[in-house]
């Protein structure tokens, strides 16, 4: 049996260095290849250095973001059934939508669940007539249908926009938690477009937004100063 | 690793990520991610790992203002993330004051993320480190881990040469002694020590063989 000692100073030299010096593992590894895409929009494939990417607005690719579309609904139904939760507790004479309203709200017709169904079905327009809601559960679910109505549409800047308001509208019912993982999806897809400077800086606008109201300031501070340089001329929305 | 890094290289390439090169910026990244996440795995949790490890380049980047032509980047990256490990655990702790020469790791609350080392051995001396006040274990690290000289692990912490020195000595006897606590038999503690040399040498042969790629 081997005496109980303790190591020699100098073999504790030898032994720190040893273990320092280990190549990636599988979990550093993928955070490296994570980290790159997020900060730099290199491809999952890419090694080495490669040319830099220039900031030019590029139509997002349906199949790319085709499966952020169900995530974003999700996320946005819980949002909505949290808030609701929360309005059933707080405004019991309030007439409030059910849970099965809320996930009935239809592209086609949002606003056949609504009060005031004075604003347009589809088009760019829903979404800003959502947000000018009065009412605040009427709002989220005008911004719900407003989200979907986005992702129905293939056009790039109004999916963005819809993701945008998504995540404002989940601080506003103090989830931003919620908010960043609602822009985290979309941004993790975003990222890997090498000519989507605008759309990174305006989802990491949001992004910093919900570290403001997390109370992570250095964090909100690195994600906006990153937004900046992405679309420096962009003012923080 | 750090002998290979010319500093000059590492500083035209903080300049061209600051003026919008995002290929120099990916560079430089990967010329240092392992060192900043080396640095910060043994100290945060999985969740926070990431942030940090991103937070440092981001901050490394807008604050090239003060980054200093006498100091190497290496030395001005470790002086980032020395700083926002302080703030993440004052953050975390809800605390002003976190007294990194009297806290460990362990004593703040935060668990390892996995066990680093995937020798018995070297998971023993990491859970050590792990429990040694927070500046002797970062003291250790760098000096040991990042090949930092003494007055380049006194720029990044902001003490003086001296006191890194004697710093270091104080570390290395903490951390003998909570090594031989950890040490969950004499045998596991012995082959601590018989081995290392073994490790050192298939651990240069694997560096070897993977820095060309990198």
């Amino acid at each position: 049996m081997t005496s109980h000692r303790s190591p020699p100073a100098s073999d504790l030299g030898a032994q720190l260095r040893a273990t320092a010096h280990e190549p990636d593992d599988d979990a550093a590894s993928a955070l490296r290849a994570r980290l790159r895409r997020k900060m730099f929009g290199r491809s999952r494939s890419a090694e080495g250095p490669e040319a830099p990417a220039e900031p030019q607005i590029e139509p997002l690719p349906l199949p790319l973001l085709g499966w952020v579309v169900p995530a974003v609904a999700v996320v946005a139904l819980l949002g909505m059934s949290l808030w609701l939760h929360r309005t059933r507790t707080e405004r019991a004479p309030a007439p409030v939508p059910t849970r099965a309203a809320v996930a009935l709200a239809s592209v086609s017709a949002p606003q056949a669940e609504l009060d005031e169904p004075r604003r347009p079905n589809s088009g760019p327009g829903l979404l800003d007539a959502a947000r000018l809601e009065g009412d605040p559960v009427a709002r989220s679910l005008a911004i719900s249908a407003a989200v979907q109505a986005a992702w129905a549409d293939p056009s790039a800047p109004r999916r963005l926009d819809a993701t945008v308001a998504l995540a404002d509208r989940m601080r506003e019912l103090g989830e931003p938690s919620q908010a960043l993982t609602v822009v985290r999806t979309v941004l993790d897809d975003v990222e890997l477009l090498p000519r989507a400077a605008p759309a990174r800086a305006a989802l990491l606008q949001s992004m910093a937004e919900a570290y403001d109201d997390l109370g992570r300031e250095s964090a909100a501070a690195a994600v906006r100063a990153e937004a900046s340089r992405l679309a420096p001329t962009n003012e923080s929305r | 690793m750090p002998s290979v890094i010319d500093g000059r290289d590492d500083v035209e390439l903080l300049e061209r990520w600051r003026d919008g090169d995002l290929g120099a910026g990916d560079q430089l990244f990967n010329r240092h991610f392992s060192s900043v996440h080396r640095f910060f795995r043994n100290k945060v949790n999985e969740g926070a790992l990431e942030d940090l490890v991103q937070q440092t380049f981001m901050a490394s980047v807008e604050g090239r203002e003060r980054f200093r032509s006498d100091s190497t980047f290496r030395t001005y990256l470790f002086g980032v993330a020395h700083n926002l490990l302080r703030d993440h655990y004052r953050r975390q702790r809800k605390v002003e004051v976190l007294d990194f020469a009297e806290a460990s790791v362990e004593d703040v609350g935060f668990g390892p993320n996995t066990l680093l080392g995937r020798q018995q051995e070297q998971r023993l001396l990491l859970e050590a480190l792990r429990r040694i006040p927070i500046e002797c274990q970062v003291v250790l690290e760098l000096y040991y881990w990042e090949e930092l000289s003494a007055s380049q692990t006194a720029a990044v912490l902001g003490i003086p040469e001296g006191t890194v020195r004697g710093r270091v000595r104080k570390a290395k006897t903490l951390l003998k002694k909570k090594l031989t606590v950890l040490a969950r038999s004499p045998c596991d503690l012995e082959s601590t020590v018989q081995n290392l040399e073994g490790w050192a040498a298939s651990l240069r042969e694997a560096l070897a063989a993977s820095t060309p790629s990198r």
